[in-house]
């Protein structure tokens, strides 16, 4: 097929989900910012155009040259050393308590950022020769499972609790759509209700074990998310003000502009993580279910781009990336919602942010390829 | 073991797992949209109502209370305007909110407790938490009267007083010349008046009621305190958004205060101020000049001049005053004590002797009479209507004065002063003369024919002339005075109870009741309400409410007996009466009565107080006064000068122009 109709293969509905989202992040973060510094949106702006080309950049190629040869452990070992930098005096810088930024000079970027993409398509490369060409009888969940870990610690420690846990997200979207039996997602679950539930119980009894495998901050963050009353000027403090504010919107929202709890500075990071508060105070729950309603469009097309894939390392990218994204959009507005802990992760998309919407943009790129060098519907043929 | 799903077709598991993965995403949205709807449209009208709270505070503006003028319109009382800092309390960490009371403490010199009292975040100076006496998002004022150099540090670093603003809002003025003080009264923020007056201490707990904020000033006396609602104007507010540190950010509504209603007082202000310095002058000469007049203790008086015929008062005063814009910062209880001797108003109850300058003022003034004491001489007039009226003597009557009354066997006799015999004595000539052995010869016969029957009836007559009852004037805290006759008619005989009550030394009334009395006298039996404000009028409309004179009661007693009294009253200025050296240079008779009243203070001795009453002009009466000087000394002498300045007074400001 000739490069120049390629183009008209390229999932439109995406592409317009994408352009919707784009437009309710600029939205959005004037309103956060609106009383603050308006700047932001003008740089959002520019963050976008070169998210947009790298995205673009990243359709030129086809995507199955990736799996060629050692090329993606290359890349591998070049982000793990990226995430080892951020400890170096001078280069890393600490946000929000978390060592989790590189500066060069004024451009500042999360490794944590670029090493899920690098996952993503290790992980797709693995998967996919499993069944077929040299990996056939490699033992590959343990190789994935160390490729995983390695950064998975890494960035624990930073400590950056949020991404660590997107990388367990990418890893179990993609271990189950690249075929792992349904008995290790059983035994997963398990352990991980029986975990939750064993270390609730421990809080609500307030067993002295507790303290033991638990550190003294992260069962005030337990506590916080149980009940945010408990403590109004810190974590809890932000994710009421975020409450009241989504609270408030109501049915048809406060306007745009208008969001009392948005212009007088009430919402934390109204920018970054809370920005979904932001926006749900102005729009009220028309303009939020419509975002979520997006997004629910957004991942359809990708898993039907997952599926369509003439080839298993195109579906795995597509899951990897899916699942990646799901997420976080779950992460970030459940933390808003008061459904799941806080964790500092910012919407996709929306919030506004340099390395993490290149990221994510180019993310998107990859699936775009994926779905535009798809032959024919070969899932059901052939 | 098998780590993978074995594979039969080519894709077909794929596929399936696909489907899943959709399925969990989808409900996952499924959730987030629930839960959106749960907070946005199931509770959000109660983070509707938390918004508000956050965002959007209620900043009263403060109404003006009313201003006072004379009958003229004189300004008498009015408001000035300062600047006062107050918090809106931010959502913010306790420590932020200690150190913004550590700014505050240092910018305005106060110390920490204090602004921490202020602000009200339930902190103490240590951080502890205590309980909060109101609502975070009410408005608190830290301090008012801002220097300017204060509202240039407060306004200048915003950063460092989060939650501060400033604005502006009246303060009670008085003039700094000491005018009717007592009778006005005086304000106080509300937060100590509802601990201490009744009226306030219910509206506090009907807050819906009265609406009254803490640092409101609330009057506490005085006319203050009487016409407190009509005074009291309707705050304003502002509806302004705040951000979260606490500073305004808009004002999104404005309803302006009302201020409250201006009293146009029957005060003049000539006459009152007249009047004050006179009595200065003349109490200073008492105290300072050595010779048979000297008073070394006469350091306190009480006069009222009232109109007989609408019981309009022209003149009230309770020397010595004080000036009353003291209450308007922190009274120290040194400043209290200073107080206690001059903020009572004299004419209407019971004040101290003034010991400010005493080494021991606590022990000093339980040596003096009190403002309210035996009426004396100035008893006669009655008694001699009463035996009129009575039958107990007649139009005609001559009595022979023995000048030594002997009404019981083995009790001392009853002597006129100085031990007078003063001869032939008919009604009009026994008031002349204060005779003493006349009245006690009428009352000691009343009592002989009709016993305790003629006590209870004395007790009427009385009341029907204001004494011994409230002369139903508007201000806080008038007294009925005593009626010891009855006391001592029951410890040791009605008739010697009868014998001192008929030359008045056996009961005492406040000043003012001495006025209603003379002006009852005047009216011939007609009692009427003393009034003290003649218009109430509201200045943004200008309407005005007059204030109508009231009639009490009408003594029926027939008018011939009355102008027997009046006959005998005027003799008294006339030659030959006891006050024949006053008022010689009006156009017309004053009719009046001269009274010294004896105490025995436990440990001093027999002191004689001064009391004075008069009407004029007597053929046609338009002003009654009634003076009282304890420690005095002859009623002629300490009080009837004072009595002579406000009739003289009121004919220059009232009579003369017509």
């Amino acid at each position: 097929m000739k490069k120049s109709r390629l183009i008209w293969q390229i999932d439109v509905l995406l592409l317009m989900a994408l352009f919707i989202l784009a437009t309710i992040s600029i939205v959005s973060i004037s309103s956060a910012t609106h009383t603050g510094d308006q700047s932001y949106v003008e740089k959002q702006v520019w963050w976008y155009i070169l998210g947009f080309l790298l995205m673009f950049a990243v359709l030129l190629f086809d995507y199955k040259i990736l799996s060629q040869g050692r090329f993606l452990y290359l890349i591998y070992g070049f982000g793990i050393l990226l995430l080892l930098l951020v400890w170096i005096p001078g280069l890393g810088v600490k946000v929000n308590g978390a060592q989790q930024w590189i500066r060069i000079g004024s451009f500042q970027f999360q490794p944590s950022e670029l090493i899920k993409l690098i996952l993503i398509l290790l992980f797709a490369k693995l998967l996919s020769e499993r069944e077929t060409g040299k990996g056939r009888n490699s033992p590959v969940l343990g190789i994935m499972l160390a490729l995983f870990a390695l950064p998975f610690f890494i960035i624990l420690s930073q400590p950056d609790l949020g991404t660590a846990l997107v990388l367990v997200g990418i890893l179990c979207s993609m271990l189950w759509v690249g075929g792992l039996d349904r008995k290790w997602f059983a035994w997963g679950l398990l352990f991980v209700s029986v975990a939750v539930g064993g270390i609730f119980l421990l809080y609500v009894t307030n067993h002295p074990f507790l303290h033991v495998i638990m550190e003294e901050h992260q069962i005030s963050r337990i506590q916080t998310f149980l009940d945010p009353a408990s403590d109004p000027t810190g974590a809890g403090y932000q994710l009421t003000q975020a409450k009241i504010a989504i609270g408030s919107g109501m049915l048809a929202g406060k306007g745009f502009h208008q969001g009392t709890q948005a212009q007088g500075n009430w919402i934390p990071e109204p920018h970054n993580d809370f920005i979904f508060a932001v926006f749900a105070e102005e729009f009220g729950f028309i303009g939020g279910s419509f975002l979520l309603s997006v997004y629910l469009v957004f991942f359809c097309r990708m898993i039907l781009i997952a599926s369509r894939a003439d080839r298993r390392f195109g579906t795995y990218i597509t899951a990897g990336v899916t699942g990646m994204l799901i997420f976080q959009v779950f992460q970030n507005i459940g933390m808003t919602l008061g459904l799941v802990p806080v964790t500092g992760l910012p919407l996709p998309f929306v919030s506004y942010g340099g390395s993490s919407l290149i990221t994510q943009l180019m993310a998107v790129g990859l699936v775009l390829n994926v779905g535009m060098r798809t032959e024919n519907d070969l899932l059901f043929h052939s | 073991m098998k780590h993978w799903q074995q594979r039969s077709g080519k894709h077909e598991w794929t596929f399936a797992r696909l489907q899943v993965f959709w399925l969990v995403v989808f409900l996952l949205f499924v959730i987030l949209i629930l839960r959106l709807g749960w907070i946005q449209l199931g509770v959000g009208e109660k983070y509707h109502q938390l918004a508000m709270e956050n965002n959007f505070k209620q900043i009263p503006i403060l109404a003006p209370r009313g201003k006072i003028f004379d009958r003229n319109g004189k300004l008498l009382v009015s408001n000035q305007s300062i600047f006062t800092a107050i918090y809106l309390e931010p959502d913010s960490s306790k420590e932020e909110k200690l150190k913004t009371a550590k700014a505050l403490s240092k910018a305005l010199r106060l110390p920490l407790a204090e602004v921490l009292e202020a602000m009200d975040v339930g902190l103490d100076e240590k951080g502890n938490r205590i309980p909060r006496r109101q609502p975070p998002y009410f408005p608190k004022k830290i301090k008012d009267r801002l220097t300017e150099k204060e509202v240039v540090i407060l306004s200048e670093n915003p950063e460092q007083f989060p939650g501060v603003n400033i604005f502006s809002e009246p303060l009670r003025e008085y003039r700094k010349d000491t005018f009717a003080v007592q009778t006005i009264g005086y304000v106080r923020p509300f937060a100590g008046a509802k601990a201490s007056l009744k009226k306030y201490r219910q509206a506090a707990s009907k807050p819906e009621a009265g609406g009254y904020l803490d640092w409101e000033q609330v009057g506490m006396d005085g006319l203050e305190y009487s016409y407190q609602d009509q005074l009291r104007g309707k705050h304003g507010y502002r509806l302004v958004r705040v951000n979260a540190t606490g500073k305004l950010v808009e004002v999104l509504k404005e309803v302006k205060p009302r201020p409250g209603n201006d009293l146009i007082l029957s005060l003049d202000e000539k006459m009152q101020f007249g009047a004050e310095e006179f009595i200065e002058n003349h109490l200073r000469s008492l105290r300072n000049t050595r010779g048979k007049d000297y008073a070394p203790y006469a350091k306190n008086a009480y006069a009222v001049a009232m109109e007989v015929k609408t019981g309009r008062i022209r003149a009230m005063v309770s020397y010595p005053d004080y000036d009353p814009n003291i209450w308007n910062g922190k009274v120290t209880a040194a400043d209290y004590r200073n107080l206690s001797y001059v903020m009572r108003n004299g004419t209407i109850r019971e004040a101290p002797y003034d010991a400010r300058s005493a080494d021991q003022p606590e022990q000093e003034y339980l040596k003096h009479p009190l403002s309210v004491l035996p009426l004396g001489s100035t008893f006669k007039p009655l008694t001699v209507l009463i035996g009129l009226n009575k039958g107990m003597i007649s139009p005609h009557t001559v009595w022979s004065d023995p000048a030594a009354y002997y009404y019981a066997p083995g009790t001392p006799p009853v002597r006129n002063a100085g031990g007078h015999d003063y001869g032939a004595l008919t009604p009009e000539k026994a008031i002349q003369k204060s005779a003493n052995t006349f009245m006690a010869w009428t009352f000691t016969n009343w009592y002989r024919n009709e016993k305790q029957k003629s006590l209870r009836e004395l007790e009427q007559i009385t009341h029907a002339f204001g004494l011994g009852v409230s002369t139903g004037i508007n201000l806080v805290g008038e007294q009925d005075g005593s009626e010891d006759y009855k006391v001592i008619a029951k410890r040791n005989s009605g008739l010697g109870a009868m014998a001192l009550a008929s030359f008045g030394q056996a009961q005492r009334y406040t000043a003012l009741q001495l006025a209603q009395y003379t002006a009852t006298l005047a009216n011939n039996g007609v009692r009427v309400r003393p009034q003290l404000v003649e218009r109430i009028v509201d200045p943004a409309t200008g309407k005005a409410k007059e204030i109508q004179p009231e009639v009490l009661n009408r003594v029926p007693i027939k008018r011939e007996y009355f102008d027997i009294v009046r006959r005998g009253m005027i003799q008294v200025t006339g030659p030959g009466g006891t006050a024949s050296h006053l008022f010689d240079h009006l156009p017309f008779q004053v009719a009046a009565k001269t009274g010294t009243s004896e105490q025995d203070i436990p440990g001093r001795g027999r002191v004689e107080n001064s009391v004075f009453i008069a009407f004029a002009p007597a053929d046609d009466p338009e002003i009654a006064v009634a003076v009282v000087v304890p420690e005095g000394g002859y009623g002629a002498v300490a009080a009837g000068p004072i009595a002579e300045y406000l009739i003289s007074a009121y004919y220059e400001q009232f009579m003369k122009q017509r």
